[in-house]
């Protein structure tokens, strides 16, 4: 998994590339909280993240709440279909604004 | 009169006598100079024994009162056909028997024996090859010097003249024909013996032959645990032009061709056997089929003065894939079957049967074959197949053979469309040289074994991940089976082996086009993941505890799901596939 995050204007722009998988979501949910320290306005790029599992589910869920703590949000920008069938298969859709 | 009669007589118990000789099996061996035992050498020399001494011993019976001697016949002709040995066991008894039935002849009978044994010796010698005619001949000749001896060695003359004048020409005429007579019949059962062996050499020359075309074919079918193959080839006579061949390249690519060489028998069978090793020799080198055909058109147009030819199907199937490739070279239509399906005739690229025209072109057709999906070629000699009426069997019966198989293996294909062929011609001769070959692709599981460790499971993942999308099965289908994969064996290596114990966990896919089966299998405690309790999805996602999750992810993507544990517990999962609710 390639990750890389951006602070512009307030906002945490991070993309993703790869599987968000049991091993990608380990290396991503040490990047989500590494970047939370600075921020609380996450956008997430999606186009390149080609598969989800529950793992991965889960990281973003603890981005959600580490966040949403401190009033912040969480936008995924573009997500591919398996990903968003899980996302709304789960109802975590509800949680993060999906563009 | 009556010496014409004691001729007859005579003359019947030599035919007689020498017909039952010809017909003993020994005697044959006999005559072609082999060594027999010590018994039949006496039966043997005991008949001709019998003819010489015929005349002496039924002297008093001849009604004309002239004993008819065939003594110089019973000598010679042993010494004619098969030497001295035969002839010596005549011989001497017929001197002792002569000793004592001694008249005024005995000196002149007893010279003139000995110059017919020493005659027949020097004449077997000297004329290997027996001729009734030329022997009737000599023993004519041996008549009259026997006749001469009587002139010299009988006194008083008168006497001499008596006897030749009463016995001259009945001796003669009688031992000369009873010579031709023997020697034309034996040697007459002698050539039909000889007919018949030579007939069973040429059969046992053909069974060669047929071993021989046979072992050029290739007969180990199990190539490649993914390759289901089945061949059957029967030729009319004892060989024929219709062939198959194969071979495995780089573990990888199936490459075959079926062909029909123009007529039969013998000529087919010559050229049958240049196809044969010309498709072993260049197929590895060829990498579609087209090359393979146009290689070998190449190659059989040379030299080819007798203008055979050669109709052939000609492909190469990727194993790994399912891609098939096919050409074809005048060949008959290929069939596509499947279980519970019609038979369907496979679309053929055009092309000239091998050997024709050095230039011609051939092209290449593609074909995506699936596990359960049997690719049917075969020889004209099937739809060509006669019954007794004359009817042909025709593609129609061979549609109706292989469409709708209740269950379809390249054997049962094989065998279906064969045991319809038999059941229709009614056991008529074969006309033709017939051949079928099946295959089609195994469905054989994707398997990976792994160590109950993350790292590793992600390993193995994209060993999985490579080989699924090489499998042409569809992405959204990988997909949800990857999830389902992920969620279980995550589950199996947190929950289902103790903290710090090492095991192995291995992964089977069937990755079928519908509902591809995954199966796991792990050394760990009993632990079946679905036993795990469905999240309560009521609960506000927010605050919902991310585990039973995967669970659920799973549940809906999977059909069925069994689950057996043991000292292996094996999880056996159907995939829904496709796209989900």
């Amino acid at each position: 998994m390639e990750i890389k995050g951006v602070k512009a204007n307030g906002i945490i722009s991070v993309t993703l590339k790869g599987r968000l998988d049991i091993a990608g979501a380990m290396e991503a949910e040490q990047c989500f909280l590494t970047y939370a320290k600075s921020g609380n306005i996450f956008e997430l790029d999606f186009t390149d993240v080609t598969f989800i599992t529950s793992a991965g589910v889960r990281a973003l869920l603890t981005l959600y709440r580490t966040v949403s703590e401190k009033d912040g949000s969480v936008t995924i920008l573009h997500p591919q279909a398996q990903v968003l069938e899980v996302l709304e298969e789960t109802e975590f859709s509800e949680l993060f604004t999906i563009v | 009169m009556k010496l014409v009669l004691d001729f007859v007589q005579t003359a019947s118990v030599i035919v007689v006598l020498s017909y039952l000789l010809s017909r003993a099996r020994f005697f044959s061996q006999l005559c072609n100079g082999r060594e027999l035992s010590l018994p039949k050498r006496l039966i043997t020399s005991a008949v001709f024994l019998f003819i010489a001494l015929y005349g002496v011993l039924l002297r008093a019976h001849f009604s004309s009162g002239l004993y008819v001697d065939t003594r110089i016949a019973g000598i010679v002709l042993p010494g004619f056909l098969f030497g001295p040995l035969i002839s010596l066991y005549v011989l001497i008894p017929t001197v002792i028997v002569s000793v004592f039935t001694a008249g005024e002849t005995f000196a002149a009978d007893l010279c003139a024996m000995l110059l017919a044994f020493m005659t027949s010796f020097y004449c077997r010698k000297r004329f290997p090859k027996t001729d009734a005619v030329f022997s009737g001949i000599i023993v004519g000749i041996l008549e009259i010097c026997h006749m001469l001896l009587i002139v010299f060695l009988v006194r008083p003359i008168e006497a001499a003249k008596a006897i030749i004048y009463k016995i001259s020409f009945p001796m003669i005429v009688i031992n000369g024909c009873a010579v031709i007579a023997f020697i034309l019949i034996i040697s007459d059962m002698n050539e039909r013996q000889e007919f018949w062996e030579k007939e069973s050499f040429s059969k046992s020359e053909n069974a060669v032959a047929k071993r021989i075309q046979r072992s050029l074919l290739e007969d180990n079918f199990s190539i490649d645990p993914r390759l289901d193959l089945s061949a059957y080839l029967e030729a009319a006579y004892a060989v024929g032009g219709d062939l198959y061949s194969f071979l495995l390249d780089g573990g990888r690519y199936f490459k075959f061709i079926v062909g029909d060489v123009s007529g039969k028998g013998i000529p087919a069978s010559i050229t049958m056997s240049r196809a044969e090793t010309l498709f072993q020799e260049i197929a590895h080198r060829c990498s579609t089929p087209n090359e393979i055909l146009s290689s070998l058109n190449e190659r059989l147009c040379k030299n080819n003065k007798a203008q055979m030819f050669v109709t052939a199907f000609a492909g190469i199937l990727d194993l790994k894939s399912g891609e098939l490739l096919y050409a074809n070279a005048g060949h008959v239509t290929p069939y596509l079957i499947e279980a519970g399906q019609k038979a369907s005739p496979m679309e053929r690229p055009r092309g000239t049967a091998l050997g024709i025209r050095k230039d011609a072109h051939y092209g290449n057709a593609v074909l995506q074959l699936h596990p359960g999906q049997y690719l049917l070629s075969y020889t004209d000699g099937v739809t060509e197949a006669e019954n007794p009426r004359q009817e042909l069997f025709g593609s129609e019966r061979l549609e109706k053979a292989l469409s709708y198989l209740p269950q379809a293996d390249a054997e049962k294909v094989q065998k279906s469309l064969l045991g319809a062929v038999r059941t229709f011609t009614e056991g008529a001769a074969q006309s033709d040289d017939i051949a079928i070959f099946a295959f089609g692709l195994k469905e054989v599981p994707l398997r990976c074994s792994f160590k109950n460790e993350i790292p590793a499971f992600s390993d193995a993942v994209e060993q999985i991940h490579a080989d699924l999308t090489s499998s042409g099965l569809n992405p959204a289908t990988i997909a949800d089976l990857e999830l389902v994969l992920e969620e279980i064996v995550s589950n199996i290596i947190r929950y289902g082996y103790r903290e710090g114990s090492s095991g192995e966990i291995t992964v089977s896919v069937w990755p079928r086009s519908e509902n591809p089966v995954l199966q796991i299998e792990d050394d760990s405690h009993s632990f079946d993941p679905f036993e795990a309790q469905t999240p309560a999805i009521k609960i506000a996602p927010a605050e919902r505890s991310p585990g039973g999750m995967g669970i659920f992810l799973t549940k809906n993507r999977v059909l069925s799901h069994s689950y057996a544990s043991g000292d292996i517990n094996t999880l056996t999962l159907q995939i829904r596939g496709g796209t989900q609710p």
